[in-house]
Parts: structure tokens; C-alpha cells; sequence
């Protein structure tokens, strides 16, 4: 199971401030990792695994999606600043990864 | 007659709409071709369909001159450039180059900031998609330790 989003969100006036760290592994699949087998050490590549997508929306609108590859560093952050953002508005972030996992998180901003 | 004129209607209708929502699908999808890539122009060819790529001074990319860490390589893209609709991200000596490639909406200043891995020293572009056109630009990063071997 993944861990959750972490996420700070400060308003001034209408302009959103987005904060985003979202712990993943962010394995490329092309790294290798020694594993002991039969007493015999041996070199194997560590399978893929990253986030491939990222939505965030404002009010049910997405405003940014990304495509990420594994070379995205391990727990990505992500800063970016959204206008037009008022008190009560509803913010989503989702991310999938390339093997099906999501994970979202949705703040209502001050 | 009027029976069959509107099963033909309908057969219309569904065409089209199959045909409308296969468009944004398309153009919003992730492009599995670029990201498996493995050197720029490749990439570069199937994001863009081979649109000339202008090289713009008005694209600020802030990486670090040398970065001690390949695993943990901050990057920050602005534009003043009206119309922007993508940001990419590609680092040119890395295995696949493309990095990361985000839409930005309505509403979204034109900022991004994120951090990416370097497999060792290499030239960082960033390519920027307007309602103009293509532009971008590029910084050499040394690497002291790189990020994506073993």
C-alpha cells in the first residue's frame, strides 16, 4: 500500500501556491540489484515501478497532468501555482503508477 | 423508410462521437513511444510529429551548474511566453531522455518546479509547446555521483 500525499496549499488572494510530495519508489527499471541465490551471488534488474500519470483539479477541473518516467527522483515533488482560486474551492491530486496503484488526496482551500 | 433513416442517423451520430472522443484521447494520452525512446530526436520526433523546434531565450530553466547527487537533480521552468500549453522535461545522456512532460490548463502560472535523476553529466532541455509553436532551451549539468546505475 502506498503512502499517502503530502501536500501544502497556501492561498494569497486568488493564486494557489501547491506544494506536492508523493513518496513512491520511482523505480526505472534499469537499475540492478544483487541478490544471493543458491549460495551464489547474481546480478538482476530491479522491475519498473513509477508513477506514469498526475492530475490535480480545481472544482472537478483538471488544471495540470503530467506523464512521468521512472527517471521522475524517488518520493517526486512537485511546485506549481494555480489563479483564480477562492476560499471553499475543492483541490484533487491523483497519481497512478505503471502498475495500476492510485492514490489521491482532495483539500478544500482556506 | 423513416425507420431506416434513423437507425442511419443514429449509425451516424455514434460514428461521429466514436471519432470526436478518439481525438482528445489521443492528443491527452500518454505517449508510450517518446518515454521508451532512447535518444532525443526519437523522442523528440513522436511527441512533436517533427514541428520545428525554435530555440527561445524567454524559457528560464534553473538547474544546478554541478549536482554532487544524479538521483536528486532540482529543476524549475518558467515561461513568459503567451499561450503555453507543455512543459517537457529531457535529459539527453540519460537511457530514455524524456523525463516528464506535463499539461498545463487554464489557470496554471507558468512555473513548474520538480526534481529529476542524471545518470551522469549531461545537457537538461526543456521544450515548451505555445499556441505559437515549439520552443526550447538547454543547460549542461555536471554530475559528480550519477543516478541511475546500480
Amino acid at each position: 500500500m502506498a503512502e499517502e500525499i503530502k501536500a501544502r496549499f497556501r492561498r494569497k488572494g486568488t493564486t494557489l501556491t501547491a506544494k506536492l510530495l508523493m513518496p513512491h519508489p520511482m523505480e526505472p527499471g534499469t537499475r540492478k540489484e544483487t541478490v544471493v541465490e543458491n549460495g551464489a551471488e547474481t546480478e538482476r534488474l530491479i522491475p519498473a515501478h513509477y508513477i506514469e500519470t498526475f492530475t490535480c483539479k480545481v472544482n472537478g477541473r483538471v488544471v495540470l497532468d503530467a506523464d512521468m518516467s521512472g527517471s521522475v527522483s524517488t518520493d517526486p515533488i512537485l511546485t506549481f501555482y494555480v489563479d483564480g482560486v477562492n476560499a471553499g474551492d475543492e483541490v484533487s491530486v491523483e497519481w497512478t503508477d505503471n502498475k495500476g496503484e492510485t492514490m489521491s488526496r482532495v483539500d478544500t482551500i482556506k | 423508410m423513416s425507420n431506416l433513416l434513423s437507425r442511419r442517423r443514429i449509425l451516424k451520430g455514434l460514428v461521429a462521437a466514436t471519432a470526436l472522443m478518439a481525438i482528445p484521447f489521443k492528443a491527452f494520452a500518454r505517449n508510450t513511444e517518446a518515454f521508451k525512446a532512447n535518444n532525443m530526436d526519437a523522442a523528440l520526433a513522436s511527441l512533436f510529429n517533427g514541428a520545428q523546434i525554435q530555440p527561445s531565450d524567454r524559457i528560464d530553466l534553473n538547474v544546478p551548474e554541478i549536482a554532487e547527487d544524479g538521483r536528486v537533480v532540482n529543476v524549475k521552468v518558467s515561461t513568459d511566453l503567451p499561450g503555453l500549453q507543455t512543459v517537457t522535461l529531457m535529459v539527453e545522456a540519460n537511457p530514455n531522455p524524456l523525463t516528464a512532460r506535463f499539461r498545463l490548463h487554464e489557470g496554471m502560472q507558468p512555473e513548474i518546479t520538480t526534481r529529476i535523476k542524471m545518470g551522469g553529466s549531461s545537457n537538461v532541455h526543456a521544450i515548451v509547446e505555445t499556441s505559437e509553436g515549439v520552443f526550447s532551451t538547454m543547460k549542461e549539468v555536471k554530475v559528480t555521483l550519477g543516478g541511475c546505475g546500480g
